[in-house]
């Protein structure tokens, strides 16, 4: 009965371990509402987005930053330095032109605000510089309006991406048969087990005598349908246990809870930020690198805040925060455990020299006795890695559904832009790993690759024929000690 | 090849023909005593473990451990929080640096890992001292042991409390201050630093009553001393071999510590066979390393050395009766100026030497350099225990130092000690010296430290820290800055200095005194070093190796007539003891280094030990019979030692192990210095003995030392390698041949192929074959070169292996049981001919072998027995014990194309890889241990024990600290696996990537410094490469006529190939 009892637990937890939770559909991300412009006055929404993709880095609307505070910049410069719209048009389009014409405002200001020369903005039409200073008159309408109108586009798009959501109900269906089918082998046993306590209790009569129910007899009797019933119960407790010894060690799906809430899908997906910008390291050694806080302050140290459309949704439906806005600001809160790590007061604009290191948790342990070198992958195997991911025959491939313009990483990682806590997209396993060395074509523009191995082609075409490739285990990519020394 | 030529690996291998048989039946180790075991009746039925209980725990701790396995652990991952700019995860940087301890001088390349130095390369672009021996390598563990002290302290009756830089600089300053007209004396080591000794001329400006005392262990106050007289100048020559052709070594180790060393190289390029082929006599006591690379050697006593020296010294200029020294003579005449002398022993002997390489205008010596790395005065030093006796001294500064353990005037020092009250010792550690002070200051790692040196005239050298001040030290001239309040030299550190000025974390007084020393040596660089240079203080640290036009006239001469009376009336005793610095222990100063404990000494094998070396021949003297010495029981024949007491100096030390080493001249004996260390730590303290109080008026030879038999029936226990297993009589394993051969005869006669009998008569090896050939022409495969020639023995690659591949150290203990971890030994044979005419004659004569002094005895003659097989065997290789010749043979995994280990492993943990590497998978192994009962190089080891994190092997990769000498590019293998060289697949790897990246072939130079073992190599003995690559250097040595591969009849077609050594000498091989 243990032995049932074991094989159905190992039952239940392999098939769980197998499964996949999907991917929740993405709401639509589309940015940009355009606005059509209006002649006189500027778009403050369309200034607005121009305010937020330009001029944040330097400017902000209330409180110097490194240039000064744009509320109301018009009616300012007006005021100080007597000049207006055309100078403001001049200023923002070339200031360094305006400043060498020896405009006396304008190199006042420059003086002012230590000598840094503000970016030059040729590119921007008039109406453009009149839409973000209609803005700067009215910061708060113009984001407003440039909400609703997303809002609005958002919603047209929603209708679009409405349907799938069937892979969990499938998952939901399964397990409701294993219960099911649970429940019912309990009750056989519990069955069974009242039956010989029955039997038991009348031991003392001689069982020839009694015409009633003998488990004995009974097994006697259906002797190899119960062998038979053995045999395949031991089969599936080995069967459950070979699959349990597989498991050992594979982590797939793993997804600790990290010290920051850190989205890999708003920096990575959202914001469109290259992989190895911040994990630099990839490309000059074996190990990927966690970025040091100051990577990060590359961008925070303007970014003070989530000011972003996306939030995870599945936070709001889980019932942690009460609205998309509570997620907001709880995204804003983690950037500030970022500061408290490198020691910056966002208020001030100043580091305190108090540091104090950040303990992530590490989702892809390799064994010490693997070498496994980013560089060699990102960037010797990158063309080699793209073209497999293009064509599908990384392993795994239909799980992770990548996109044609993968990053190399996700051929390992999964598609990283659409996780917001990573996750293990793969098994680790050293088949895994042997599997894509087997299908992965060696890129042969590559001039070490194409002089090392010129003849191999041939060689491998007559003993293989002619529709043979060269695939990274033809150059010693399933070799032992390529990977373990 | 010479087949009248026998090898051999000891002493008692020759002498017991038996035991080859013994040590062959015994080779794979010992049976288990089951059948024992299972009749004894009354030990069966002792044991109560039932066959149930066993199934039990069986069951159980297969369980706990599949359990124990479920659960993945958490693991964190802690970046930098602001990351340095030099540093990349998992990407290596070098930095251009120099080692100098005192004793040892090299240019270096220091490979760190995330902030860590985990490996030391020769520097190649220093023309001199651009080479690294085993102990400079072995040097980084040193940084590493976690023994050192952690901080300043004060003392007060040999208790020692910890005490604040700011207290104790101002201890200082305030005794300093007070000291009124007693001396203060700085007591260093060498120093050999330009701007320390500005520094120290400033202290002596600040303090006048201050004297500069230089003390070296390894004492060279004899050979300067000389030079003062005969050159004029207290400067030792310097010496390069590169366009010599002769060099005639009066007992000078100059392959080893003669003249501040680093002379192998030159000496390696001088020894390429052909017409112009450095010939290399050594006249010496004791078989050194340098004698076992000769080409004639004459073993006789120090003092007949001396003799011999003068009586050359009167052959060249008037004439002499003696017969070697008018055979020098000739051969010196013939060839010039192209000729050396080297001599060592006395203060005559130098000046002989000087004046011998002036008269013939040797070309060896520069005339323009000279070698500054030793400064010691024993005057100097004789006058500091007078004055301390007297009471003249008011404080005693100790840097760099350990007289109470090194001086042979050690108890005398103590003494003085005593009568010093105020002494503070600047060392890394709790010494011997220091625990007599009243201050230690402690100092750090010359890894840590900033400094310069000028080992040569006009070369400079910049030394810079690599790793972040491990303990709480401040380094010996920075506390001098700080006990002289500063100097006027040091500018003012600009405010604001690096790139993110907010990001600067505010500096303690402990961090702004510990960078007062850097700011002093670049302005004194950018004052009065860098102008000649013409370049920046950036350019000349990043090269690390600088140099300037500055010459010196080294043209003077001195007259050494009375040194040469003194030198042909030179009086030996019965006994001779010439001391030694070996090559692993050195001076001593590293002895808590277990790399350089467990190196085995490339001469008589052993390590973690010293004894005293005796020739065969004497032994019987002491009642000592050599065939008795041999551990054979368990077939790995390590050997066992007899006692005895040696009495020299009024100094007796007791208990001494006695070493039997063929080659050793008869009458004299040899030990060497460095052991016996009592506040080294835990790995040195209370290995071997300590032989410096047996030094005599400075000079490491010593005339008369009484040696008695003691402690009968006691054994000492040598732990030695390469002992183990049997030749099995493959004795062509190491080959030779005279350069007359060599440059007249075609290479079949000296370099015969080795031919394999097949049905079509004898074949050439390489014809024959049972396997399919492997496929080698896609892609590199790279191929091994050893010259056997150019091979010293001096093991800088042994260590240099070890540093790369994380070997661990096993200890004395395993040693003995043949478990060392080596992936790469340097295996030394010894040979000789054997068909010497006269003891042929006495064999034939029928008489029994007797002692020599009793061959002429009639009596004893008479009364004799007719020889037996076996004594007319021991008496034929007689000679050979005399002098043997000795042949290094680096061995390492050969990758054999058809490698034997790889068909045999049940588990394929071990396969060939195209590039010609025999892979090992460790993780696959299971340890059976078929591939190395399969090898017929026995190059792979196995791995007994959990060295990392066991305490019972306390040899600091068990400590955190010690653990950060690990390569994280190569896996600390766990026990119960195979292991053995991999070619260091981990860098050969990384040269092939960084071609990848750039999309090009991989150039030959980083193929060739990949391996750890070529790239350490001072004498370029090893070259790898590629073979497919027709320009690479391998190619070109693969077709020399020399080359020949080893045990090439057994088919493995290795991937590494051998050059027959050459021997420059007339007669025969």
């Amino acid at each position: 009965m243990k032995f049932l009892n074991l094989a159905l637990f190992l039952a239940i937890f392999s098939f769980s371990y197998s499964q996949d939770p999907t991917d929740k559909p993405e709401p639509a991300g589309e940015e940009q509402a355009q606005a059509s412009g209006e002649e006189i006055n500027g778009d403050a929404a369309h200034g607005y987005d121009l305010f937020q993709q330009n001029c944040i880095a330097c400017h902000k609307i209330d409180g110097d930053m490194v240039g000064p505070a744009l509320r109301d910049v018009v009616a300012r410069v007006k005021e100080e330095g007597g000049v207006g719209r055309q100078w403001l048009h001049d200023w923002i389009k070339d200031n360094n032109a305006l400043r060498a014409s020896g405009d006396k405002y304008a190199n006042e200001v420059f003086e002012r605000y230590n000598k840094i020369p503000m970016l030059t903005f040729p590119n921007f039409s008039d109406q453009d510089i009149d839409d973000i200073l209609s803005y700067t008159n009215d910061p708060e309408g113009g984001e407003q309006a440039f909400n609703d109108a997303k809002k609005k586009k958002a919603e047209e798009s929603a209708v679009a991406a409405a349907p799938a959501d069937s892979g969990s109900s499938t998952t939901g269906i399964v397990i409701f048969a294993y219960v099911v089918l649970a429940l019912l082998l309990l009750f056989t046993l519990f069955r069974l087990s009242a039956l010989k306590r029955l039997l038991s209790g009348k031991t003392d009569v001689p069982a020839e005598d009694k015409p009633g129910f003998s488990l004995a007899q009974f097994i006697h009797k259906y002797n190899k349908a119960f062998n038979v019933l053995l045999g395949a119960l031991s089969l599936l407790a080995l069967y459950g246990l070979w699959i349990f010894m597989f498991g050992i060690g594979v982590d797939k799906g793993y997804q600790p809870e990290q010290p920051i809430y850190f989205s890999h899908q708003v920096h990575a997906g959202v914001q469109g930020i290259d992989c190895q910008y911040c994990h630099s390291s990839a490309k000059y050694g074996k190990v990927s690198g966690i970025p040091s806080p100051n990577t990060c302050m590359n961008c925070h140290k303007m970014i003070k805040e989530y000011k972003g459309d996306y939030y995870e949704e599945d936070l709001v439906k889980n019932g942690k925060f009460a609205s998309g806005d509570d997620v907001k600001e709880f995204y804003t809160g983690e950037i500030q455990k970022m500061y408290a790590a490198i020691g910056w007061d966002p208020d001030q604009a100043e580091y305190t020299g108090e540091q104090k290191p950040i303990e992530w948790v590490r989702i892809h342990n390799m064994p010490d006795f693997v070498y496994f070198s980013h560089e060699q992958h990102v960037v010797a195997g990158e063309n080699a890695i793209l073209k497999a991911i293009k064509n599908k025959t990384i392993p795994n491939s239909k799980e992770l559904n990548l996109p044609e313009n993968s990053q190399v990483c996700f051929a390992c990682h999964g598609d990283v832009s659409k996780m917001d806590e990573v996750k293990m997209a793969n098994d680790f396993t050293m088949g895994w790993c042997v599997e894509c060395h087997r299908t992965t074509e060696v890129d042969m523009t590559n001039e070490y690759n194409s002089q090392y191995y010129a003849d191999l082609h041939e060689k491998l075409k007559k003993e293989y024929g002619d529709h043979t490739k060269i695939t990274v285990d033809a150059i010693g990519g399933l070799e032992c000690a390529k990977c373990h020394y | 090849m010479a087949s009248k030529k026998t090898y051999w690996r000891s002493f008692e291998e020759l002498e017991n023909p038996e035991l080859t048989k013994q040590l062959a039946a015994d080779e794979f180790g010992e049976d288990l005593p089951v059948e024992d075991f299972l009749a004894n009746k009354q030990a069966m039925e002792g044991v109560h473990t039932s066959r149930r209980d066993f199934l039990k725990l069986l069951g159980f701790s297969t369980a706990a451990v599949t359990l124990a396995a479920c659960e993945a652990p958490v693991v964190k991952s802690i970046p930098y929080v602001v990351k340095p700019d030099d540093v990349t995860p998992g990407v290596p940087t070098y930095y251009a640096s120099t080692y100098y301890d005192g004793l040892d001088y090299s240019n270096i390349l220091i490979k760190t890992r995330e902030g860590r130095p985990i490996r030391i390369k020769p520097n190649k672009g220093a023309k001199y001292f651009g080479t690294t021996n085993t102990r400079v390598q072995a040097s980084l563990l040193s940084l590493y042991d976690s023994e050192k002290l952690k901080g300043p302290l004060q003392g007060h009756d040999k208790n020692f409390g910890t005490i604040s830089w700011n207290d104790l600089d101002q201890k200082v300053t305030s005794k300093l201050n007070a000291v009124g007209d007693k001396k203060v004396v700085l007591l260093t080591s060498s120093i050999a630093s330009p701007s320390t000794k500005k520094l120290i001329d400033e202290f002596k400006t600040k303090y006048p009553t201050t004297q500069h005392i230089v003390f070296d262990a390894l004492n060279h106050s004899a050979a300067l001393d000389a030079a003062q007289e005969f050159y004029g100048q207290r400067a030792l020559p310097f010496y390069d071999l590169t366009n010599s052709e002769l060099v005639v070594s009066f007992g000078a180790d100059f392959l080893g510590d003669y003249n501040g060393g680093g002379m192998e190289s030159s000496y390696a390029v001088a020894r390429k066979p052909g017409p112009n082929m450095l010939r290399h006599i050594q006249l010496e006591s004791n078989m050194s390393m340098t004698g076992s690379n000769a080409d004639t050697r004459f073993p006789m006593k120090t003092s007949q050395v001396l003799k011999t020296l003068g009586e050359v010294y009167k052959g060249l200029t008037s004439g002499t009766s003696d017969k070697i020294a008018s055979a020098i003579v000739d051969e010196i005449k013939s060839k010039g100026n192209k000729a050396v002398v080297f001599a060592d022993g006395s203060k005559e002997a130098y000046q002989v030497c000087y004046a011998i390489n002036s008269l013939i205008g040797s070309n060896a010596v520069s005339k323009t350099k000279v070698n500054l790395l030793k400064e010691g005065n024993d005057k100097d030093f004789d006058q500091l225990l007078s004055d301390a006796k007297a009471g003249n001294i008011g404080a005693l500064f100790m840097y760099n130092v350990n007289p109470v353990y090194n001086h042979p005037k050690s108890k005398d020092f103590v003494l003085a000690l005593t009568s010093i009250d105020f002494k503070v010792a600047m060392s890394e550690r709790m010494d011997e010296t220091a625990k007599y002070s009243d201050l230690v200051a402690t100092v750090p790692h010359s890894m840590e430290s900033w400094n310069d040196y000028n080992p040569v005239t006009g070369v400079y050298s910049l030394q810079q820290p690599v790793i972040q001040r491990i303990f709480h030290s401040r380094q010996f001239q920075d506390s001098l800055l700080s006990w002289m309040g500063g100097s006027a030299e040091i500018e003012a550190e600009p405010a604001g200095t690096g790139g993110d000025t907010e990001l600067v974390i505010p500096k303690t007084t402990y961090q702004q005194s510990i960078t007062a020393y850097y700011n002093y040596l670049k302005n004194n660089w950018e004052k009065n070093i860098l102008p000649q240079m013409g370049y920046g203080f950036n350019q000349a640290l990043y090269n690390g190796y600088n140099e300037t036009n500055e010459t010196v006239d080294l043209s003077g001469s001195g007259d050494v007539s009375a040194a040469v009376d003194k030198l042909s009336n030179s009086k030996g005793g019965e006994w001779e003891l010439q001391l030694y610095s070996s090559v692993g222990i050195g001076d001593g100063t590293q002895a808590n280094n277990p790399w350089l404990q467990e190196f085995p000494d490339p001469i008589t094998r052993t390590s973690w030990d010293n004894f005293i070396t005796l020739n065969p021949l004497d032994a019987p003297k002491f009642d000592i019979r050599t065939s008795e010495n041999a551990n054979v029981k368990n077939g790995r024949m390590q050997f066992n030692g007899d006692y005895v007491n040696l009495t020299a100096n009024n100094q007796t030390i007791e208990k001494v192990p006695v070493f039997i080493q063929p080659g050793q001249a008869v009458g004299t004996i040899g030990m060497a210095i460095g052991y016996g260390r009592t506040r080294s730590g835990k790995v040195g303290d209370g290995v071997g003995l300590n032989a410096y109080p047996l030094i005599s008026d400075g000079s490491l030879f010593v005339s008369d030392v009484k040696i008695e038999r003691s402690h009968q029936g006691e054994k000492h226990e040598f732990a030695s390698m390469q002992m183990q297993n049997t030749l099995m009589g493959r004795y062509e394993i190491a080959r030779q041949a005279t350069n007359d051969q060599f440059m007249n005869e075609p290479a079949e006669e000296w370099n015969k192929p080795s031919v394999m009998p097949t049905w079509r008569g004898k074949s050439p090896e390489k014809e024959v074959d049972i396997w399919r050939s492997f496929d080698r022409s896609v892609g590199p495969h790279f191929n091994m070169s050893i010259d056997m020639n150019a091979c010293t023995g001096c093991g800088a690659c042994v260590v240099a292996c070890q540093v790369e591949n994380n070997i661990p150290v096993v200890g004395k203990k395993e040693m003995r049981m043949s478990r060392d971890m080596y992936w790469l030994r340097i295996d030394r044979y010894y040979s000789d001919v054997t068909n010497n005419v006269r003891t042929q004659k006495v064999a034939l004569e029928g008489k029994v072998a007797l002692p020599e002094h009793l061959q002429n005895d009639e009596t004893a003659l008479a009364a004799a027995q007719p020889m037996t097989e076996g004594d007319q065997y021991k008496l034929l290789i007689k000679p050979a014990t005399e002098n043997p010749e000795v042949i290094f043979m680096p061995m390492l995994c050969q990758h054999c194309n058809h490698a034997p280990c790889e068909t045999v492993c049940p588990v394929a943990a071990t396969s060939h890889g195209r590039q010609g590497q025999n892979m090992m998978a460790y993780n696959r192994c299971v340890g059976t241990r078929y591939c190395a009962n399969n090898c017929p190089y026995k190059v792979r080891r196995f791995n007994w024990f959990n060295y990392a994190l066991n305490d019972k092997f306390d040899y600091h990769m068990n400590d955190d600290l010690g653990r950060m000498v690990l390569n994280p590019d190569v896996v600390v293998r766990t026990r119960g696996v195979m292991e053995k060289c991999s070619f260091c697949i981990q860098d050969t790897q990384a040269a092939i990537l960084k071609a990848k990246k750039e999309g090009r072939r991989v150039a030959d130079e980083e193929f060739q410094d990949s391996v750890a073992c070529a790239s350490a190599c001072p004498t370029g003995a090893i070259t790898f490469g590629d073979i497919n690559d027709h320009e690479s250097e391998v190619k070109k040595l693969s077709e020399d006529k020399r080359v020949y591969r080893s045990l090439e009849e057994v088919g493995t077609k290795p991937n590494v190939f051998y050059h027959v050594k050459i021997k420059n000498k007339k007669e025969q091989a």
